[in-house]
């Protein structure tokens, strides 16, 4: 079976080179290019990885990371955070709220797969 | 029916045949003035609906051309990390489309070389150096550079950019006339390109730049100034005697950037300037670099100024909280007649050593509602002083 991932972002240029990248990758991928789009997502399907930005609109990256971590399928889901910001305290806060890892952008495109293939086995291994 | 026409025919006739010059010479001014405004309306709303219908075609077409780009590029192009992994028949393939598409209309040139430039911006690693073969391979820095000579200031100045932002190094002769160009916007633009692209560049623009520039400039050059490499950066307090103001807050912020302490007393001697702004920036600064040399000076020129001010020179000596302007700030507190001074103040008094400031706010007796819940607001461990600026 394909792994499924989430890809939210609001820049659609980046969303559709990271779509093309991870299907390439045999992997099933969805998209949402706003807070309120994974929202409803998350709600709907079970994802094996989501990965996020944080400046999204109408629904930021930090408030959707903590929905994802209270949402029935995907409270287990390991969320990846590729962001342009690079404070601190903004990547210890959401490492804390329970993000798996924080990619800052630019980012290496094969750093990001193989991050994002390594934290699904290592999922798939602890479930 | 026939008569109908003829009747209505003879009628326009007539009204045609009106002479003019029958009628006083008021009324004849006011129709040819009247028949000049109906004909620049219509001009003027035929050149409105010309440009939307344009703009509209534009825009899909540049949609167009940025899904197929696109859908090149990630298909292909983006796959790979270096020309050496691409199999020669689909290198060619692609460079060949890429061609197709650059040679298709300016519209795509544009979304080529945009979308390139992109993702060369928001991607690290060896697919960067892919990106930016493949722009020079299919020659689009000879569309770019074409742009320089332009006679729109706005196509030169995204020409710079566009070199800027795909790192052609072996532009920097072409840039530099535009040094002297008549618009500030390519000057600035000139002199952020020459900036990032040569490491020797001077920066003598900060002596000789006479116009002032706005904050986007500032921002344009400060990026451009801090984010390359320099054989050597220059010492920054050496232009805090321009006559352009916007050159000294320029200066100001670059060496507050590299931590420039040696600039201290120039920025001391920035205080006694006549222009507001400058003394405020140059207040700021001092608190910034941690002036203790600076202290006296601050309190001393504190009567002399508006509450703006007032308020940065607080914040000032609280940023550098040596502690021997405590009584000092005590006193502002106390005497506040604004609320800024009132805040200031306490943030300023909450930011020194906890052993310095148990001391005064030990001594603070009778305060009012007010005062204490804003020394409890920045008792809170999360407000930090920066955050009151």
């Amino acid at each position: 079976m394909r792994d499924r991932v989430l890809i939210v972002d609001s820049e659609i240029l980046i969303n559709k080179f990271l779509e093309s990248r991870l299907s390439k990758e045999n992997m099933d991928v969805d998209v949402a290019f706003d807070g309120m789009q994974a929202v409803e997502k998350i709600k709907k399907n079970k994802y094996d990885l989501i990965l996020t930005d944080l400046m999204l609109p109408y629904v930021a990256g930090v408030e959707l990371i903590m929905n994802i971590k209270k949402s029935e399928y995907n409270h287990e889901t390991p969320v990846v955070v590729l962001s342009s910001l690079t404070a601190d305290d903004v990547i210890v806060d959401v490492l804390s709220i329970g993000a798996q890892d924080y990619i800052i952008k630019p980012f290496s495109i094969n750093v990001v797969l193989a991050k994002i293939k390594q934290l699904i086995q290592l999922n798939k291994t602890a479930a | 029916m026939q008569n109908n026409f003829d009747l209505s025919g003879k009628l326009c006739l007539s009204i045609l045949k009106i002479n003019l010059f029958n009628y006083p010479l008021l009324i004849q001014i006011a129709v040819i003035v009247s028949i000049l405004a109906v004909i620049a309306i219509f001009l003027t709303l035929t050149y409105i609906i010309y440009n939307r219908t344009k703009r509209q075609s534009d825009q899909r077409k540049t949609y167009e051309a940025e899904n197929q780009i696109l859908e090149e590029l990630n298909d292909h192009l983006l796959m790979y990390d270096s020309i050496e992994e691409m199999p020669e028949n689909e290198l060619q393939e692609t460079v060949k489309i890429l061609n197709e598409f650059k040679n298709r209309s300016i519209i795509f040139q544009n979304v080529l070389v945009r979308l390139l430039i992109y993702f060369k911006h928001n991607l690290t690693g060896n697919i960067t150096r892919l990106i930016t073969a493949t722009y020079f391979n299919l020659k689009l820095n000879e569309i770019t550079l074409s742009k320089l000579k332009s006679v729109f200031w706005f196509t030169k100045a995204q020409g710079l950019k566009e070199l800027q932002d795909i790192n052609d190094y072996n532009s920097a002769d072409t840039i530099q006339p535009l040094l002297v160009n008549k618009n500030l916007d390519v000057r600035v633009e000139a002199y952020a390109a020459l900036l990032k692209l040569q490491t020797n560049s001077s920066f003598n623009f900060l002596k000789n730049e006479e116009e002032e520039l706005s904050n986007w400039h500032q921002i344009l050059l400060f990026d451009a100034i801090t984010k390359s490499e320099h054989a050597v950066v220059p010492n920054f307090a050496d232009f805090l005697s321009s006559e352009n103001k916007t050159i000294v807050i320029l200066s100001i912020k670059l060496l507050l950037h590299y931590k420039q302490f040696e600039a201290i007393p120039d920025l001391i001697k920035l205080l006694s300037n006549k222009n507001e702004q400058l003394r405020s920036e140059a207040i700021c600064a001092l608190g910034v670099l941690d002036a203790e040399d600076a202290e006296q000076k601050l309190i001393s020129i504190y009567p002399t100024e508006r509450n703006p001010n007032k308020t940065q020179i607080l914040l000032a000596l609280g940023e550098i909280a040596s502690g021997s302007a405590l009584h000092f700030l005590k006193d502002k507190f106390l005497k506040a007649d604004h609320y800024t001074i009132l805040k200031s103040a306490a943030a300023a008094i909450m930011s020194h050593p906890t052993a310095l400031k148990e001391k005064i706010l030990a001594s603070l007796k009778d305060l009012d509602e007010e005062q204490k819940a804003i020394i409890k607001h920045f008792e809170d461990p999360l407000i930090r002083l920066h955050g009151v600026r």
